[in-house]
């Protein structure tokens, strides 16, 4: 039990400095903070309103499984994580779709490397998971599909940019008189 | 409404939205958003874009 304490603290602290090295890295000024414009953080504010509705309802539905005593194939953890991711996604795609998701001093190609290394390592990861019987135990989707719902999270935000660039070729034309 | 005193007054300075973005610490985006009529700015972007464009509020963001 300490074992698996100590491994999900020292991952944790990984994951921090991990974010941090990236954000200093990716960050044009070297901040590790993201600057955003005004119209960019009213954007933002209204992605977290939707991203917070969206895990209120999912907090709901689930609540209300459980009280109905229906039963998923998924590992309580997994939930939690699945809400998190679900609340996380529509708030970077609103962001995204809506040119509130890269900041004022943020180097866009060096985060969309970041952002494949990571989607892929967490999708490869969840394969080897998969196929090392990890994924599923006994019928249950266990914790270690948090790889698999970060791998998909990436997918879906890679989505969202892809479908931003051909959105955004029209304004590109306005900036000219 | 489209903003055209706005895209006409940063064409007279020749300048384009990024640099007028970036003269104003905006993005394009917010810039090309405003010229659009998509976008309603604060009173301190709109100070900010004034004096750089060297215009009065009245000449960009008055009817």
């Amino acid at each position: 039990m300490n074992g698996r304490i100590i491994g999900v603290a020292l991952g944790l602290v990984l994951g921090i400095i991990l974010c941090l090295v990236v954000f200093v890295t990716a960050n044009k000024n070297g901040k590790i903070k993201t600057e955003y414009d005004e119209r960019q953080n009213e954007i933002r504010g209204k992605g977290f309103k939707y991203a917070f509705f969206t895990a209120l309802v999912m907090l709901g539905i689930f609540a209300c499984l459980d009280v109905t005593e229906i039963y998923l194939p998924i590992s309580q953890a997994t939930i939690y994580m699945f809400i998190v991711a679900a609340s996380v996604g529509v708030d970077a795609v609103y962001n995204i779709l809506n040119d509130g998701y890269w900041g004022l001093n943020n180097d866009k190609k060096k985060y969309e490397i970041f952002m494949a290394i990571i989607g892929l390592f967490n999708l490869g990861w969840s394969l080897f998971m998969y196929v090392d019987g990890r994924l599923i135990v006994d019928g249950v989707l266990s914790f270690a599909a948090i790889n698999l719902i970060c791998g998909i999270l990436f997918l879906v935000l890679f989505v969202a940019m892809f479908i931003k660039s051909f959105s955004s070729k029209d304004d590109e034309g306005e900036d000219m008189v | 409404m489209k903003n055209l005193k706005l895209k006409a007054a940063r064409a007279g300075k020749d300048l384009s939205q990024e640099e007028l973005a970036k003269a104003v610490g905006v993005s394009r985006q917010t810039i090309n958003a405003i010229e659009k009529g998509d976008y309603n700015p604060t009173i301190n972007l709109c100070i900010s874009i004034c004096k750089v464009l060297d215009k009065t509020l009245d000449e960009l963001f008055w009817d």
